[in-house]
């Protein structure tokens, strides 16, 4: 073989890994970088990270913690995140920014990590991980051995997006802004749902416990108080059960349970503040229960005010988009 | 391991770097060692009844060569013969022969009821066992000389390229090629590197794509209109062409970048002029396979046209049988026998055509029209079924068709497929290759050529677990 043979030949290998690698990025759905982004690209760090469910993403509002409180936050929760991915997010997470409080939602305290229905929400989060051994951990801990191409190497599935994209019928998967560092902010009411609420405990194991107990192991690990929540708004009975049963794991392994059901001063009404039956609160109910978690945190914690600080600027350019987003979405 | 899998894109590469890099005296046993290890990667056992058959082939291609006594050889051979389909037979026929039992006792009013079997086919076994006894009577008719080395004759038979779908190779050209040493040949790797591209592009840009139409209508025919599965019919029959042929190609590319040559296996079938030209150039290997063991030994042609025919029905239900165990594959392959036995008792033109290029067009629609009735049978779920969708086209033309899935832009996608691959099949009917046609190219274009062509069958391929925009659409939480 000559060598322009092989000039040729490694040129155009080059040319193919280039084109794939611009390809990989154009085909990729584009929720995780919203969602994520900010949190990654992020050199002032954060105080208080928020995981768990889609009701910990619509019930917390980090700019509205930032506005009234100077609390540097984000929202890291994710849709139909089982307590084993959480773990992992935080794992994670802590590589890049340690924050101080890591306030956990429990709702999923009942889903074991095999459910194979919530494998497609993983995406968002482990797509925005660039190849390395702690995704390579993440991805192995969280999900059976034949998701494992698709998640560590997200092209084999997204080629087949042009579809989609070339039809325009691409479709969000969360309502969320880089500048709302990770939470999400949808409008409506539920009104047509009745709730009741039960302080009974649900006896026996659960299969989020062991993750939940490994969390606070690893924060305690990091010097990161763990905060195990039970977000208000919708929720069956069982569901309560066992999310009040969490208290006994919490003081088990030395974190603290915030049960925001029974939270005094924090009124939330699920008709009037969520806007669907599962619980995900409206950005009513979410700014009563940010307000509730900002003074909570200050008063337990003492956190920083950031506010007026050199190198936080962008938090109030962040401030105001949010602002005027939120007015959009909510203009009463 | 299929081709259109990761493994094999780690796999063939690293096969293929090794290959080269050891000395030429152990080749074929890496060779040897990497084709069971592909085989094995699926259901590491049965690599056993591979082992199995080209033990006893060797074994009575021995006891056959070993002595003059006819009786003898004769009984070799049929001991290999009874052996290997008894092996296919079993594997691939006992629910088949069940059934039939249990349906003719319903036919008589015995009600015997057999019992119902669930035995998982061995992959490829159709086409090694039909090598190796194509081998076995080679050495029989005297055609070759019978492999010393168990082991070189085990590589013959188990040549991963060919190994799970051919093409059915003959061990006079085989053998030897794959047990000498072969040297880099850039040239050869850049032709092999092509034709594997063509067959990429066929088994998963058109087959797979196809797939889907094909799937939504023939699972659901009851709700097609007509037009539809007529549509599906036509679309089927380029599936079947791309995924066969479009496997036979990444076999072929393979191999010739390993420096070994495989026969053609597909050479154009939908531009036939005939049903018996459509079968010389369809799945090749195994035509010519049951011309050379079956019809040939049945007399052919000889002793007038009766006798034709009924070898010629012959040949084409065991070809049916041979595609698969359902009665539907045995009146597939008698229709095509049929067919031909028409064709042969047709008289000859009287004068020449008017507009020669005219009448071949209006032969090759003909002929096509005759084999998508055939291909309707084959991909129908059952005889009873194809009977009743072949009677919906006609009356049920016009009705509310069924809502596929089959999106506009996966339909204009395949079209434009469709469209490549006519272009393609007439180049190769003009007897030029893909490589003789990009040579002419100036060598920045060629480059941007074989990197376009590279990323549309990544993007526009069917691979991987496959997006559904339905999975990712927010709904729970």
């Amino acid at each position: 073989m000559s060598k322009k043979t092989i000039f040729s030949i490694v040129l155009w290998l080059a040319a193919l890994i280039c084109c794939l690698l611009l390809l990989d990025r154009a085909m990729r759905r584009d929720d995780g970088e919203r969602k994520y982004g900010e949190f990654f690209s992020s050199e002032t760090g954060f105080d208080v990270l928020f995981l768990g469910t889609s009701r910990m993403m619509d019930s917390v509002q980090p700019m509205e913690l930032w506005r009234d409180y100077g609390i540097t936050s984000y929202n890291l929760a994710n849709s139909s995140e089982v307590l084993d991915v959480t773990e992992q997010v935080l794992r994670i997470a802590m590589e890049h920014h340690m924050p101080k409080v890591a306030m956990i939602d429990v709702f999923y305290v009942h889903h074991a990590v095999d459910e194979a229905w919530t494998y497609p929400y993983r995406h968002m989060f482990y797509d925005e991980i660039p190849l390395s051994r702690s995704k390579f951990e993440a991805v192995r801990a969280t999900l059976p051995k034949s998701e494992w191409t698709e998640f560590l190497m997200p092209f084999s599935l997204y080629h087949s997006r042009w579809e989609e994209l070339i039809t325009g019928t691409a479709e969000r998967m969360v309502d969320c802004e880089p500048y709302m560092m990770g939470s999400e902010l949808r409008a409506g009411y539920s009104s047509e749902h009745t709730f009741s609420r039960t302080k009974k405990v649900h006896e026996g194991e659960l299969p989020g416990y062991d993750a939940l107990r490994r969390i606070a192991a690893m924060c305690r690990e990091q010097g990161v108080t763990p905060v195990f929540v039970a977000l208000p708004g919708y929720a069956t009975w069982e569901e309560q059960k066992m999310m009040n049963a969490v208290e006994h794991v919490a003081q088990e392994c030395g974190a603290v349970f915030l049960n925001l059901f029974d939270a005094e001063g924090l009124e939330i009404d699920p008709q009037r503040d969520c806007y669907d039956y599962l619980g995900h609160m409206n950005p009513d109910g979410a700014s009563k229960t940010t307000a509730y978690i900002g003074a909570w945190l200050r008063e337990n914690h003492g956190l920083a005010d950031y506010r007026g600080q050199a190198g936080f600027a962008h938090w109030e350019e962040n401030l105001k988009e949010y602002e005027a987003h939120r007015a959009r979405v909510w203009p009463q | 391991m299929l081709f259109n899998s990761f493994e094999f894109l780690i796999f063939f590469p690293v096969v293929t770097l090794i290959y080269f890099t050891i000395p030429d005296r152990i080749k074929w046993i890496w060779l040897l060692i990497t084709s069971y290890f592909f085989y094995m990667n699926w259901h590491a056992e049965y690599a056993l009844l591979m082992a199995a058959c080209t033990v006893v082939t060797f074994v009575c291609s021995h006891l056959i060569n070993g002595t003059k006594e006819p009786k003898k050889r004769k009984a070799a051979l049929w001991g290999g013969v009874v052996f290997n389909i008894g092996l296919l037979a079993y594997f691939k026929y006992t629910g088949f022969l069940l059934d039939i039992i249990e349906r003719g006792s319903d036919l008589l009013g015995l009600g015997v009821t057999m019992p119902k079997v669930s035995i998982l086919l061995p992959v490829g076994i159709s086409f090694y066992i039909f090598q190796a006894l194509s081998y076995m009577i080679d050495v029989y008719k005297g055609r070759v000389k019978p492999e010393k080395n168990l082991f070189r004759y085990a590589l013959f038979v188990s040549f991963f390229p060919q190994l799970v779908a051919g093409p059915i190779e003959r061990s006079g050209r085989l053998l030897k090629q794959v047990t000498a040493p072969h040297k880099f040949d850039w040239e050869r790797a850049r032709q092999g590197l092509l034709i594997m591209m063509l067959g990429f592009f066929e088994k998963v840009v058109i087959a797979d794509r196809a797939c889907m139409y094909v799937d939504a209508i023939y699972g659901n025919w009851v709700d097609a209109s007509g037009w539809q599965i007529a549509l599906a019919t036509v679309v089927f029959a380029v599936q079947d062409l791309c995924d066969f042929a479009g496997y036979s190609y990444i076999a072929i590319g393979s191999a010739k970048i390993l420096g070994i040559d495989l026969m053609t296996n597909f050479r154009q079938p939908y531009f036939a002029h005939s049903v018996q030209n459509f079968w010389a150039r369809w799945h090749i290997s195994l035509s010519t396979w049951f011309r050379d063991y079956i019809y040939f030994p049945l007399g052919a042609g000889r002793g007038g046209k009766l006798k034709q025919a009924r070898n010629l029905m012959i040949v084409y239900t065991v070809s049916g049988l041979w595609h698969g165990a359902a009665l539907k594959y045995v009146a597939w392959g008698m229709l095509n026998g049929a067919l031909q036995v028409i064709e042969g008792l047709l008289p000859p033109p009287k004068r020449e055509p008017k507009y020669p290029r005219l009448n071949l067009l209006a032969h090759i629609l003909w002929t096509d029209f005759l084999i998508l009735i055939t291909m309707l049978i084959f991909r129908a779920g059952s005889l009873s079924t194809a009977l009743y969708m072949l009677l919906k086209i006609p009356t049920e033309w016009s009705i509310e068709p069924y809502a596929s899935g089959f999106g506009l832009a996966q339909a204009v996608c395949t079209a434009v497929c469709f469209a490549i691959l006519f272009a393609i099949e007439m180049i190769h009917e003009k007897r030029k290759t893909l490589t003789e046609m990009t040579d002419r190219l100036p060598g920045a274009a060629r480059f941007m050529l074989y990197l376009a062509a590279v990323l549309a069958i990544i993007v526009f391929g069917v691979w991987g677990p496959g997006y559904s925009a339905q999975a990712f659409i927010y709904f729970q939480f």
